[in-house]
């Protein structure tokens, strides 16, 4: 069965935009399973159930997985796999004397479960896990950049992660929105107004955006060109 | 406590006890820029000591700015410089009781401000967990550094500049959408 993962932020994005309902739909289309890692469930539900704050957001997020839209994956392979990918990650990056703790359990958990159950992407909207994977060079620049420190780098680790993750493919919560969009998931929101199309995917990508999905303004401009060009 | 996190906690109380030592209006935008200068300490080794001076700092800015014509420096000046002594004499326990006893003194600096304070302390967590995401650790590693839920940090970042400032090369873009667009067709 082919399978998506889901790290709990783009389940954030899309809760915040009252978009979650997409998933559904995005799902009957896909024609596979969407996963949640066990503690991205964990901080999308039981945390904030416990708390005053996202409380009835989390109760939303509940209802998706009691439905079986959004499953939990958890074995003790995926958790071996984690750890693993964890201490490697954890240990890439040097400053001052300390290796950077650059990654959580959580985001390695997804990561893990993509290579274990081979699945055909990972959704994760926070930009350090994806730069890892994708391009760690820009992870170090932005390290250097920020921290003012020089950054010593652990060439193996950072090659054992590669190699460990070269065969994940990421998305955001704001790609599945353009999907969203194009496959006519949001029609009922057109407006009665000029432009309806460009403003409506205009809402929904600004929407995420300011929700958290590491996607920026340019890249939301050229979004828009290529989706009304069409 | 490591040798550099003393150190740079040492500068930063001694700074502290600087600006505070004569009341002055520039006293808030001092504060605010010693708390930005705090954090690198945060990201690069997640202690409890860097965090918990980051947010001191953040939060006695908010404080001043707020109460500054009524605000006692006095009681907070003997505080950073009973933590300064106690943590250049390596009282480690000593000073982490001191520095707590400085954020319960900021608490009740005014009952009808209870809330606010509580808010800013609040604001501060959250305000540090997004420079520190923007410093390039992860937003799960950076909430829980900060004991915040990822919940209020993705809202929080979503309103900054970070995903502007270092953006992705417009190929990925299009070849991101590509691969989405064959997961759904």
């Amino acid at each position: 069965m082919r399978s998506i993962i889901f790290d709990a932020g783009p389940v954030i994005s899309l809760t915040m935009n009252n978009l979650l309902w997409l998933l559904e739909p995005l799902k009957s289309h896909y024609k596979g399973e969407f996963y949640l890692a066990n503690i991205a469930k964990n901080e999308l539900v039981d945390r904030p159930l416990k708390t005053k704050k996202f409380k009835f957001e989390a109760l939303q997020v509940m209802r998706y997985i009691n439905k079986g839209v959004l499953k939990i994956v958890e074995n003790e392979k995926i958790k071996r796999t984690a750890i693993e990918l964890l201490d490697i990650a954890n240990t890439c990056f040097n400053a001052r004397g300390s290796w950077i703790r650059i990654v959580h359990y959580g985001e390695m958990e997804g990561v893990a479960a993509c290579i274990r159950l081979n699945s055909d992407a990972f959704v994760v909207d926070e930009r350090t896990t994806r730069m890892l994977i994708e391009n760690p060079k820009r992870e170090v620049e932005i390290l250097k950049k920020t921290l003012h420190v020089d950054i010593k780098v652990n060439e193996e680790n950072l090659r054992k992660f590669r190699s460990l993750t070269k065969d994940i493919r990421i998305i955001r919560s704001v790609e599945l929105v353009t999907i969203a969009y194009e496959l006519g998931l949001l029609n009922e929101f057109l407006p009665n107004i000029e432009n309806p199309k460009e403003t409506l995917l205009d809402s929904v990508l600004w929407g995420v955006k300011l929700d958290g999905c590491a996607v920026s303004k340019r890249e939301i401009e050229q979004i828009l060109k290529m989706e009304i060009k069409k | 406590m490591n040798e550099t996190i003393k150190k740079d906690i040492l500068s930063i109380l001694s700074e502290t006890i600087s600006i505070l030592g004569v009341k002055e209006e520039k006293d808030v935008i001092e504060m605010r820029e010693l708390s930005n200068h705090t954090i690198h300490n945060s990201s690069i080794f997640q202690d409890e000591d860097s965090i918990s001076i980051a947010i001191l700092a953040y939060s006695l800015s908010k404080i001043i700015e707020r109460k500054q014509g009524e605000l006692d420096y006095n009681s907070i000046l003997n505080l950073l410089v009973s933590a300064h002594g106690r943590l250049e004499k390596n009282n480690v326990d000593d000073y982490r009781k001191t520095i707590k006893k400085l954020f319960n003194f900021i608490s009740t600096v005014d009952a009808r401000l209870k809330m606010y304070i509580e808010e800013v302390i609040n604001q501060a967590q959250i305000k540090k967990g997004s420079k520190i995401y923007e410093h390039g650790i992860s937003l799960a590693r950076a909430a829980e550094i900060l004991g915040i839920s990822q919940w209020e940090l993705m809202f929080y970042i979503g309103k900054t500049k970070i995903a502007d400032a270092y953006e992705d090369e417009q190929a990925s873009l299009k070849n991101r959408i590509g691969y989405a667009r064959g997961l759904f067709a």
